[in-house]
């Protein structure tokens, strides 16, 4: 029958495993601020460059129907709003204080958790729907002049695009996200209940 | 920045193989434990113009430390190799030195507690003063001290029961 004073020596007499350099962790942490700074980088190009094409097409494309201008305008205010949303979600997270005692961090983190399940679920249908409105809207005068055939295939495309955002592509991502999200909070509760 | 890199490397050969052993106590797993500790000191590079010595360092880095292993989770292939590394645990133990079998056996022991035991029980294996392992935590050092005699003993009973087997 061994004692905790046995279990004490066994921990304290455990071989040195081999550990990182302070320059292999250093160059380490480094890459990993890179890349963190990159990825917003990134976003944010490419973000800002659909923003100017789509300012490009608002103001020197001259469209005859002011349905057409709402159309861009519905689509410029869904991408503001998706933008506004990776930046609020980045500054969220930038915010989060990792030194906070671990029942506040993770009541924090559980919060930020239950608000972005609740948001990923409602912002999808919002986004669905303006992007929609505002496409059917710009087509109506962009293709008033094209074929029927033409006409056809752009809607219909369009409408499969959309069904399989819904029926495949938001089944499978959002799905699989939502469920991370449930096993997350579901995580955080648990262990904050160990904490208190 | 030549200031903060001196900085950071002397917390880091101070701290780090403290920080190693919460780590690999937490997730039994070499390469996470690795990968926590890196990201630990990720968050103190980030975090080090932040740090207003209004507490000890060391229990600045061990919060950090602990949100970190508690907010880690293990993706799919890591569970599996994870499986793997038990079976092969259990498979190469004659060939383990008598000390590394007994220290093997421990981390199992430790695997088997709740994640707010697991954190705590190693800051007590590394002889960390109790109001600091309250602070770290955030549970009064009352409270605390209930629960570390409960974890002592159910680890002990924990090593016993497996030593035998």
């Amino acid at each position: 029958m061994k004692d905790f004073d046995h279990i004490m020596s066994v921990w304290q007499g455990q071989p040195k495993a081999d550990q990182l350099s302070v320059d292999d962790v250093l160059k380490q942490v480094k890459k990993g601020i890179r890349s963190i700074t990159s990825q917003l980088y990134w976003g944010i190009v490419v973000m800002v460059g659909v923003l100017a094409l789509t300012f490009l097409i608002l103001f020197f494309f001259v469209f005859q129907s002011w349905l057409t201008y709402m159309g861009l305008f519905i689509m410029l205010i869904t991408m503001l709003v998706y933008a506004g949303m990776i930046i609020r979600n980045y500054r969220i997270l930038n915010k989060r204080d990792a030194t906070l005692n671990p029942t506040e961090y993770l009541q924090d983190l559980k919060e930020y958790q239950k608000s972005r399940a609740k948001t990923v679920g409602w912002f999808y249908y919002l986004y669905v729907l303006l992007i929609s409105l505002g496409l059917s809207l710009y087509f109506v005068e962009v293709l008033r002049n094209s074929s029927i055939y033409y006409k056809t295939l752009v809607y219909g495309i369009s409408v499969v695009w959309i069904l399989m955002l819904t029926f495949y592509y938001k089944k499978r991502i959002f799905k699989n996200e939502e469920e991370k999200l449930n096993l997350i909070i579901e995580k955080l509760e648990r262990l904050q209940g160990q904490f208190e | 920045m030549a200031t903060k890199e001196e900085a950071f490397k002397e917390i880091f050969e101070v701290n780090s193989k403290k920080i190693y052993r919460l780590c690999y106590g937490y997730t039994g797993d070499d390469d996470a434990a690795n990968d926590l500790l890196q990201e630990t000191f990720l968050k103190v590079w980030q975090n080090l113009d932040k740090f207003r010595n209004q507490a000890l360092i060391s229990t600045w880095i061990y919060r950090i430390a602990v949100n970190t292993c508690l907010t880690y989770l293990r993706s799919e292939k890591r569970q599996a190799k994870e499986e793997l590394t038990d079976q092969l645990a259990e498979t190469r133990r004659e060939e383990f030195s008598e000390k590394n079998e007994q220290v093997a056996l421990l981390y199992k022991c430790i695997s088997k507690l709740e994640e707010s035991e697991r954190i705590i029980i190693t800051m007590v294996l590394d002889e960390m003063p109790y109001p600091e392992i309250a602070e770290v935590s955030g549970i009064s050092e009352g409270n605390l001290r209930v629960k570390i005699h409960r974890i002592k003993q159910k680890l002990t009973e924990l090593y016993n029961q497996y030593e035998r087997l």
